[in-house]
């Protein structure tokens, strides 16, 4: 995968070194001292050779438009776009998991109709188009949300930092004015991502749900005189939850994507928007960077994924 | 044939939501393909004194930062739009079933590589895969429909692989053999003639997706460039001036492309229902 990236970078047209040399104007020796000092005067497979030996040291390479080196800049801006991420996909849980139940207890009624309806809608929008009819609404219209641009507005100051994320930093600090600055900033954004995934997580819900309550152990449940409520919860979403995980992951993994639609609509300063400003600039560190870290992630929340398996259904751990 | 036909109406009647998609989607393609003749006007020449102006009876969907009729832009994005779309998903679709068959039929070390090629492809998240490709082979349309072909590429490969292998020993399979078929007769005049119901679901959903990709693209300034009309773009430059309640400029592109990946994606699940009764939900 490591290879994958570094030929994928290597073929992007236009030389970085006249790029970022001086000016228009700059020498042609000026321009060969440069490709020199960023190693593109070897052949690609010492390039290559190099690069690998770079990552495994976790070096990453210098981003020509910051001047920092990408894993400083990374590992900077990565908190921003977990901590959106991870609260969209709490806000999505929060609304699927419980619509998912509600349909799935009522086939064929109103609140079922009404879910489906909302599920074939919901993949059908654009998030960049829902970010910013939101914005519209509750910034424009409404006035409830504060101006859409970065993790904090202008009268706030950011908090001591410990983590980078910025909620469980004010809240560390107890500075619960600032808390609820970053919290307003952070809804719009993560409230869009989160109508974007909604909908396969509350189909799935709604799909396994239903399979589970319509197996013999919950007939029998029901059939002892068990309350509703521990049916429902206990033995039918605990048994319906893993097809649910399965999806999370699919879900994880389109997050990721559209966090770099989401982040230039909301102007987030995450490594989404990094790595496009990058992109457009040809600045191949950044990018290579980028696309390795996302895969990393992407890797380990698979892995997660997977032991989360054996927590919900021992079973699993058996084999 | 007939007797598709006649189970098409059938669950068409009982499925009017089916019904209306179809329609839909070609009155959409329609007005795509006519945009040039009934655009009221000219989608690229600008007018700064009618700036910015709401929706009203001379421009029904208003007019955006430079003058120009919102409506005529729409109509002629979606051109642009539906041809990127259709001809990602063809290429991806030709190219997917013909690997994807003769994986599934030959095996061995053709099939093991390829699998091997396709898990590294789906190891990115598609969508910063799609970027990257076009930022590699440069900024250009024909570049977006590459990069959303290789990224449908993977779907279609292991689809066809997987409806391939089912059907590799069957009895007409082997007939065909028998009879003296070559390996590539085989796969290309019966295999693969065989698996195009089933693939066809999958083309109509993936439609909509290759348009929400391509619109998400440009919206990001990659490929399509201004002042081409596409309605990724035009959300991009609406994005300038929601925050002070132009709405229109964002609003009827976005609403464009949710209805064509809504007419599209009804359609796939429409086309599950007629093509594969097995898989009805």
């Amino acid at each position: 995968m490591v290879v994958f990236t570094f030929i994928l970078m290597r073929v992007l047209p236009g030389d970085p070194a006249t790029f970022f040399a001086s000016g228009p104007n700059a020498g042609q020796e000026e321009i060969e001292q440069l490709r020199k000092q960023l190693g593109l005067d070897r052949p690609i497979p010492v390039q290559l050779v190099r690069y690998l030996g770079d990552v495994v040291t976790g070096n990453l390479g210098r981003s020509m438009t910051t001047g920092q080196p990408v894993t400083t800049d990374l590992a900077q801006r990565l908190p921003a776009s977990l901590e959106l991420t991870f609260f969209a996909l709490i806000i999505a849980l929060s609304l699927a998991l419980p619509l998912g139940i509600a349909a799935a207890l009522r086939p064929n009624s109103i609140i079922d109709h009404g879910v489906r309806v909302l599920c074939t809608l919901g993949v059908c929008v654009p998030t960049f188009v829902s970010g910013l009819l939101l914005i519209y609404a509750f910034y424009y219209l409404l006035g409830l949300a504060p101006d859409p641009t970065g993790r904090l507005d202008v009268f706030s100051s950011p908090p001591p930092d410990v983590t980078g994320f910025l909620l469980i930093d004010f809240l560390l600090a107890g500075d619960f004015e600032g808390l609820r600055a970053a919290f307003a900033q952070l809804v719009l954004p993560a409230a869009t991502m989160a109508l974007f995934v909604l909908a396969p997580l509350a189909r799935m819900t709604r799909a396994s749900m239903l399979a589970a309550l319509g197996s013999d152990f919950v007939r029998t449940a029901r059939s002892i005189g068990m309350a509703d409520r521990r049916v429902i919860l206990v033995y039918g979403l605990r048994n319906a939850l893993l097809p649910v995980l399965t999806i999370i992951g699919v879900v994880f993994s389109t997050m990721l994507g559209a966090n770099v639609l989401v982040e230039k609509v909301f102007s987030w300063p995450g490594i989404g928007s990094y790595a496009l400003d990058a992109l457009l600039a040809s600045d191949y560190a950044p990018v290579q960077g980028f696309v390795l870290l996302i895969a990393v992630i992407f890797v380990l929340v698979n892995l997660t994924i997977d032991i989360l398996y054996s927590v919900v259904d021992p079973r699993m751990s058996a084999e | 044939m007939n007797a598709t036909l006649r189970h098409a109406g059938w669950v068409l009647r009982g499925n009017p939501v089916t019904a209306i998609a179809a329609t839909a989607m070609l009155v959409l393609v329609g007005l795509a393909v006519a945009a040039p003749w009934i655009v009221p006007y000219d989608p690229v020449v600008s007018d700064v004194s009618n700036a910015l102006k709401p929706p009203s009876a001379a421009h029904w969907a208003g007019t955006d930062q430079l003058g120009r009729d919102i409506l005529s832009r729409l109509l002629s994005a979606a051109r642009l739009d539906l041809a990127i779309a259709f001809s990602a998903v063809g290429i991806s679709f030709v190219a997917g079933a013909v690997i994807g068959a003769l994986c599934g039929y030959a095996g061995g070390a053709l099939d093991r590589w390829t699998g091997r090629l396709v898990d590294v492809l789906m190891a990115f998240p598609l969508f910063v895969l799609a970027m990257a490709l076009v930022a590699a082979l440069g900024n250009r349309v024909e570049n977006i429909v590459i990069a959303t072909a290789v990224i449908n590429l993977p779907f279609y490969i292991r689809f066809a692989r997987a409806e391939v292998s089912v059907r590799r020993n069957a009895g007409w399979v082997e007939a065909a053999r028998a009879g003296g078929e070559g390996r590539f007769s085989i796969v290309l005049r019966f295999l693969i003639p065989n698996i195009l119901p089933a693939m066809a679901v999958q083309i109509s959903l993936n439609l909509g997706w290759a348009i929400l990709n391509a619109a998400g693209l440009s919206f990001l300034g990659l490929g399509v460039q201004a002042p081409t009309p596409e309605w990724g773009i035009m959300v991009a430059e609406g994005a300038r001036f929601i925050g002070t309640g132009q709405w229109w400029l964002v609003a009827f592109p976005g609403l464009a492309l949710m209805l064509a990946v809504l007419c599209f994606n009804l359609l796939g699940d429409g086309l599950r229902d007629i093509l594969d009764p097995r898989m009805r939900t």
